[in-house]
């Protein structure tokens, strides 16, 4: 996370806030966006970019929530957006039936999606004279309605199959292996 | 406890996800019943379609000038509903819908649902959570539950004819339409993944270009669909259609051959039902070995070219 801080910093984002969850509640998105929305006030936003979901809860609520408690409207699956003269938005985002195309106006919550996109790598330069500037870390401490859902269990998904090995035997004698024990029946007309 | 379905009619999918939904009511619902069906409506859609696809005892046609969110949300917020518990379709539009409404009405939301049940008069539900490595049971502390399927569950066949639904409708064509005009272009097919009887999928060890012709050779020799994880698509190897996992193409093949993929749980989740795994990668610690049926250990350039000649051969 500091490394990643740093880059943004590098890229001439003007600020990085952390907002520090290590001691928040696991499975409790409406505190994440209680916080978020709150920092968007504070700051006067009127544009939150977000992922689509974290990594750890799997909720996909977050987003969603955000934009119910700022009253904003939302668009998710969003795969590219771009400015658009004189105060707008083009936004290209995926929904059930195909890719979509809007032209909006802030103030307006946009979750990504399945977009091809990565951090531009900022120069040498840039990451001495803008990385070292400091990150600010604030605690996760908002008023938020109590989880809608508590997690009362959980356990690991069993995918194990036979896993039967081959190795060995050099690449032509491997796949003439495969073809004849497992493929060539399974590829019968 | 009773449940409603909510659908939105104005969708090209409408017609898999209500057989999803019917499915799910019928087989992953326990001590609750669906009693009706919401139907939201621009209109687009031929009444009798909606009706002869409903399998509970009520329906509820809700009228309306747009199916966008925005305006679906507005008119759910204000329907006099009383079920406890709402079920939505996996996709954009569920998702969406069910956390806001939820939000909105004080209730509570999950999405990526794989069940539901009533467990000592409360509302359980079921999903994968920590990116597909565990299975979650979560109580739900409000109402209503606002639940939007996993993808990739079962559809169910159409209801048999005869079997009557009661319908009432509700008329919210006065609501205004999200500002903004919106382009709708169709999506590149999935490649008929989700229906493929044979698949090829690649992860990272295809290393690029050459690696997917040979995937792409490789699934036109065996006469399969091809695909590849997410990791590949990002860096734009094959396109975003072609994405396996849980953010693309839910599969179900009779064969399914992976190509340097690592098998992490996000795209594993994409193929395991598979009737049967090939897995041919060359680190024999990677997790996909122990989740296919057959791997070999190996760099696939050294098996494809020769898979390849005996494949085509037995054609001949």
């Amino acid at each position: 996370l500091e490394a990643l801080a740093k880059t943004l910093l590098a890229l001439k984002f003007d600020r990085v806030r952390r907002l520090d969850l290590a001691e928040a509640p696991l499975f409790h998105p409406e505190l994440v966006a209680a916080l978020l929305a709150a920092e968007a006030r504070a700051l006067g936003a009127d544009l939150v970019v977000m992922g689509g979901q974290s990594a750890d809860g799997d909720n996909a609520q977050t987003p969603l929530m955000l934009a119910e408690f700022l009253k904003w409207p939302i668009l998710t699956q969003v795969t590219a957006f771009e400015p658009l003269a004189p105060a707008g938005l083009v936004v290209t985002s995926l929904e059930d039936d195909g890719q979509a195309r809007r032209i909006l106006a802030p103030p307006l919550c946009l979750a990504i999606g399945n977009a091809a996109s990565w951090l531009r790598v900022p120069t040498l330069k840039d990451r001495l004279e803008y990385g070292h500037r400091g990150i600010e870390v604030l605690p996760a401490i908002a008023p938020a309605p109590a989880p809608g859902a508590s997690l009362a269990s959980l356990k690991p998904v069993e995918t194990r199959r036979a896993g039967l090995v081959l190795q060995g035997e050099g690449g032509p004698a491997l796949a003439a292996r495969l073809y004849a024990e497992f493929l060539q029946e399974r590829l019968a007309p | 406890v009773t449940a409603a379905l909510v659908l939105n009619a104005g969708l090209k999918v409408f017609p898999g996800q209500i057989r999803t939904l019917g499915a799910f009511m019928k087989t992953r619902l326990q001590g609750l019943t669906a009693d009706l069906t919401i139907v939201l409506s621009d209109s687009t859609r031929d009444l009798a379609e909606i009706r002869a696809l409903t399998s509970t005892p009520r329906g509820l046609l809700i009228h309306l000038p747009s199916t966008e969110p925005e305006t679906a949300l507005a008119a759910l917020a204000r329907a006099p509903l009383d079920q406890r518990l709402l079920l939505f379709p996996a996709g954009p539009f569920g998702a969406e819908v069910a956390v806001r409404l939820a939000t909105r009405l004080g209730g509570a939301a999950l999405i990526g649902v794989t069940s539901a049940r009533l467990a000592e008069g409360r509302l359980q539900a079921e999903k994968r959570v920590y990116s597909q490595h565990l299975e979650a049971i979560f109580t739900l502390n409000r109402t209503p539950a606002c639940l939007s399927l996993a993808p990739g569950l079962d559809p169910a066949e159409p209801p048999p004819p005869g079997e009557e639904t009661a319908w009432a409708e509700l008329d919210f064509r006065s609501l205004p339409v999200s500002p903004g005009a919106r382009q709708l272009t169709p999506l590149a097919e999935r490649g008929g993944l989700s229906q493929a009887r044979r698949l090829v999928v690649g992860g990272l060890g295809l290393g690029g270009a050459e690696g997917v012709e040979a995937l792409t050779r490789l699934a036109e020799a065996l006469g399969a669909e091809w695909g590849g994880s997410r990791a590949a698509a990002l860096r734009a190897w094959l396109p975003m259609s072609r994405l396996v996992g849980v953010s693309g193409a839910m599969t179900r093949p009779e064969l399914c051959l992976t190509l340097g993929a690592s098998g992490a749980a996000a795209f594993f989740a994409g193929i395991e039902k598979s009737r049967f795994i090939v897995s041919i990668n060359q680190d024999p610690r990677a997790p996909v070995i122990s989740r296919s049926d057959v791997a070999v250990i190996a760099d696939w350039r050294s098996i494809v070219p020769q898979l390849l000649k005996l494949v085509t051969g037995e054609k001949k």
